[in-house]
């Protein structure tokens, strides 16, 4: 891992303390890594000349210009926001599993905070919303200054979750609280029933929501790397259950494979992206599997 | 079973603990995990957690096991009263089994025992080993070299015991060639037996050190025998013989001197346990005197050793001979003068001649004196035997020939006689000889007994000699030695030193007339004379000949073929001037007719075999060294210690553990691999 994207290791940003400074180091060790700039632009409004640097797109490159003075400019556009983002975090009690240094929820947070950020200084709307078995803190997405900063004290401040399985009933409250168009990012272990996520899924989606999930999953809970008799007890309350994981891991694998499965393939069905993640995996992978959603909505 | 070292499986035990405690300390710990992906996880099934329960118990008793066996490889148990078990040591042996052939042997029932013992040898090492038979007697005799069991059987079943005393350190050390030849071509376990009464009279003195590392045993001790046996007796003034008493009890026996086939007297003696006694026939004096009368016979006692019961003695064997001088020489040329200074009539002395390459196959200690002039054949066997005799009390000069290979003999000289020369030769003075130039004896040592005789003016002057050339010696000559005469160049002329008990000379000039005229001088003769008389061996003992030994045929000289009746009857001729007869394999009279004379010499048994006290195995492997350090320890059939040492290792149940344990271990990796933690 080079010096940069050492800082999109989630072990190594949980050092770092304030949610925006962990947000901003994502972002920009993820920015300096890409070859291409992501900025856009939606507008039409003229802002100023540039000159042209390698990366840009050539596209936005002023020919007019390039003829008066042999020199290559680009024109950038004032932006204006056109997106309403809502990143929807879960906070049920599941979510506080950790085989290691980082929980569930601990990565989930900082990829809100990540995201949050990376939207923010697009100059779209960014609004949070987390839930456990009901709707905890709601903030409207807006893009006016200091927005952002009022997302990242809540995402530090965020109550801990209820014993809840169910996360259907909150996405059905979302759902029906978004009332303006948009994208809703939802950033969860999706440890219930599939059908009931994508039914709760769906009716965001019927609201006229593009939906990008998240599935954030502990790398024990990925390949059950289990050896001793274990009596495993459920966070959210399920009947304990005393097994050898050695002889269990099969069913286990088999039955997960059947769940991530039936979502990711309910997910296509609905033209949903969806993405899995590891707690071990760096950030910028889910930075990239946003930018890839938004490419496809262009 | 037991155990050659206990505090090994002591320690096995202690380990063999180390699995339980772990496994009792670890039993109860069931790990307690908060997870969050139950809805994926199914309660393993009661059955099959009791099964891993079955597996961890099996595991852990392997592993016990496996520690145990490890206590006991180490341990090495073995089977003390159980035949040995040969499965588990694959390695083919090489054995070689000597089995003591000399005339104790014909007492009682000892040689069958002996060879039972041998086959028992054989059995026990079973078929797939190789084995060589080598017999003690006078000289060893290779009946098997390398052969299999059956024709080691076969080879024991062919030998005989016979009438000479046995060397047994010979037939040791023959045994150990084999061994370490066989060695060269194969690779083997090596395994020297000796199978021997081990009479302490024919024991070997000193260390015999081997050059095979063979694991060596001596058999246990064959049962005592009795014996009454006719030690000498003697012709002289009153006809007489000593008796004595080896058996374990008193006896009672009659002593009878023989005249031809005839008993002439008898007499009744008691003997107490280890008693000797001297018995005289007076009666027999006067018919002894008469003219026809050479030789008598002694018998007495009758015990398990018949062959030792009976005397000869000879008139020939009882009067004083004149003294054995050997030459070893390759150059007839080079002793003429010597040999003609020997010959003179009248002469005490008697000049047997051989060539270096001769000296193993001649007993050495026969002889009173030996000359040695010719190094070319000179071997380590042969030098070895010279150094025997000069350290037993022989008596050594050696001239080297004064010709063109007298440089190269006093370069074998040098090499093979290190140990026995008074100063390194170095090359000759002068490398021609000249007339004109000549050295005279000066400095010589009157005082000593060689020169006394000169101090006489009137017997010779040493200085009438003049020496054209002759060897340089080293300026610092060994320790011991001190020089007699010497040149007036100040160069030593003859150098003496002493080796054991014996003398050894250097004469460094040669004893012909090349380099110097000292032959052609009247002085010549009772030189040599007085040298010979000098080393002559004072101890040298008068006894009666024994079977195996020479008859030195001194007055037999005429031009005549010489007619020889031996003891069982039988006549042979021997050619004329013949030396020495050497069949002496029978006791009993040998007569010798030439031109009307006759000699009558008795040869007997060698009283050596008589006396039934023996060492013991331990003592007799005691005895013997190896060249290398590691060489196994000896082992002895019958010592308790040892022996158990020799049945482990014989057994070798430690691989046998050894080998479970690895299929233990490769069970134990298999199943902990299905096994949970």
């Amino acid at each position: 891992m080079n010096s940069t994207l050492r800082f999109l290791d989630p072990e190594i940003l949980s050092n770092i303390s304030g949610m925006e400074l962990r947000a901003r180091t994502v972002v920009e060790g993820f920015l300096s890594g890409l070859h291409r700039s992501p900025y856009k632009g939606f507008s039409v409004e003229f802002a100023e000349y540039r000159q042209y640097t390698p990366g840009d797109d050539p596209r936005h490159i002023d020919w007019k210009v390039y003829a008066r003075s042999d020199r290559y400019y680009v024109k950038e556009f004032e932006e204006e926001t056109n997106l309403n983002c809502h990143i929807l975090l879960d906070l049920s009690r599941s979510m506080s599993y950790a085989s290691k240094k980082i929980s569930k929820r601990e990565y989930a947070t900082y990829l809100a905070a990540a995201l949050a950020f990376f939207i923010f200084h697009q100059r779209d709307a960014v609004g949070l919303i987390a839930f456990d078995s009901a709707i905890r803190t709601h903030v409207p997405a807006k893009v006016r200054p200091g927005h952002l900063h009022a997302i990242l004290t809540e995402l530090e401040s965020l109550p801990p979750g209820e014993r809840t399985t169910s996360i259907t009933a909150p996405l059905h409250e979302i759902a029906e609280r978004l009332q303006k168009k948009g994208m809703s990012i939802l950033i969860s272990d999706l440890l219930d029933d599939p059908a009931e996520i994508l039914h709760g899924l769906e009716h965001t989606r019927f609201k006229g929501h593009d939906v990008i999930v998240f599935q954030i999953l502990d790398p024990a809970e990925i390949d059950f790397s289990f050896d001793h008799l274990t009596r495993f007890e459920g966070l959210e309350g399920e009947a304990p259950a005393v097994a050898m994981p050695m002889e269990m891991r099969a069913a286990y694998l088999a039955r997960k494979e059947e769940h991530l499965s039936a979502l990711r393939e309910g997910c296509g069905v609905q033209h949903i992206d969806y993405c899995l993640l590891s707690t071990a995996q760096p950030l910028d992978f889910a930075l990239y599997s946003y930018l890839a959603a938004r490419s496809n909505r262009q | 079973m037991t155990f050659l070292t206990t505090p090994y499986l002591w320690l096995g035990l202690a380990a063999a603990a180390v699995p339980v405690i772990i496994h009792l300390i670890r039993r109860t710990k069931v790990q307690v995990v908060q997870f969050a992906a139950m809805r994926f996880l199914q309660a393993t099934p009661q059955r099959m957690i009791r099964r891993q329960k079955l597996k961890q118990i099996v595991l852990l008793a392997l592993r016990i096991l496996t520690l145990l066996l490890l206590g006991l490889a180490f341990a090495r148990p073995f089977l003390p009263d159980s035949a040995p078990v040969t499965i588990l040591s694959k390695q083919q042996k090489s054995i070689a089994i000597v089995v003591d052939a000399s005339a104790s042997m014909l007492a009682g029932i000892k040689s069958e025992k002996l060879k039972e013992a041998a086959e028992e040898i054989i059995s026990r090492a079973g078929s797939g080993n190789r084995f060589s038979i080598i017999t003690a007697g006078a000289t060893p005799q290779i009946m098997l070299d390398d052969g299999d069991a059956g024709q080691a059987r076969a080879a024991l079943a062919t030998i005989r015991p016979t009438l000479f005393a046995g060397d047994v350190r010979e037939a040791v050390l023959a045994a150990d060639n084999l061994l370490r030849l066989q060695a060269t071509r194969r690779a083997a376990q090596p395994q020297l037996h000796v199978v021997s009464d081990l009479q302490l009279t024919n024991a070997p003195e000193g260390v015999i050190t081997l050059s095979s590392d063979a694991e060596s045993f001596a058999s246990e001790n064959i049962p005592s025998w009795q014996n009454v046996v006719v030690l000498d007796g003697t012709i002289e003034e009153v006809p007489a013989c000593r008796v004595k008493n080896f058996a374990n009890a008193e006896q009672l026996t009659d002593v009878t001197l023989h005249l031809g086939q005839y008993a002439y007297t008898r007499q009744r003696v008691v003997l107490q346990i280890g008693e000797e006694k001297v018995v005289q026939f007076p009666e027999a004096r006067d018919k002894m005197q008469s003219p026809g009368a050479s030789y008598f016979e002694v018998r007495a006692g009758i015990d398990d050793f018949a062959e030792d019961n009976r005397f000869y003695c000879s008139k020939a064997t009882a009067s004083g001979e004149a003294r054995r001088i050997l030459s070893i020489t390759n150059n007839s040329a080079a002793i003429f003068f010597v040999r003609q200074a020997f010959s003179i009539s009248g002469a005490p002395f008697r000049l047997s001649e051989i060539s270096p390459n001769q000296i193993s196959d001649h007993p050495l200690s026969d002889f009173e004196c030996v000359l040695l002039s010719s190094g070319s054949g000179l071997n380590r066997n042969a030098a070895e035997a010279l150094k025997k005799y000069v350290e037993a009390g022989g008596g050594l000069l050696i001239a080297p020939f004064s010709n063109a290979a007298g440089g190269q003999d006093a370069s074998t000289f040098n090499l093979m006689l290190s140990d026995l020369m008074p100063a390194k030769l170095l090359p000759p003075v002068f490398t021609t000889v000249d007339r004109n130039r000549s050295r005279r004896l000066i400095d010589v040592d009157y005082s000593h007994p060689i020169f006394k005789l000169f101090a006489e003016p009137a017997n010779g002057d040493p200085a009438s000699a003049r020496f054209f050339q002759y060897f340089a010696v080293d300026a610092a000559p060994r320790q011991s030695a001190t020089t007699l005469a010497s040149f007036d160049d100040s160069r030593a002329a003859l150098i003496e030193a002493t080796f054991g008990k014996g003398k050894v000379l250097l004469w460094t000039a040669g004893l012909d007339a090349q380099w110097s005229d000292l032959p052609l001088k009247p002085i010549f003769l009772p030189l040599i004379h007085q040298i010979a008389g000098y080393l002559a061996r004072p101890d040298i003992k008068r006894e009666s000949l024994t079977i195996g030994r020479p008859i030195f045929l001194d007055g037999l000289n005429s031009s005549q073929e010489i007619k020889v009746v031996l003891p069982n009857g039988a006549e042979r001729e021997l050619p004329p001037r013949t030396a020495s007869f050497n069949e002496t394999n029978q006791a009993g009279i040998y007569r010798f007719y030439q031109q009307g004379k006759e000699a009558s010499f008795a040869v007997n048994l060698d009283r050596r075999e008589s006396d039934p006290q023996a060492l013991s195995p331990a003592d007799f492997l005691a005895r013997l060294s190896r060249s290398s350090e590691d060489a196994q320890v000896a082992g002895v059939f019958g010592g308790a210690e040892v022996s158990e040492v020799e049945r482990e290792r014989t057994q070798k149940f430690w691989r046998l553990a050894l080998l479970v344990l690895l299929l233990l271990l490769f069970a134990e990796g298999w199943l902990a691999k299905r096994t949970l933690r």
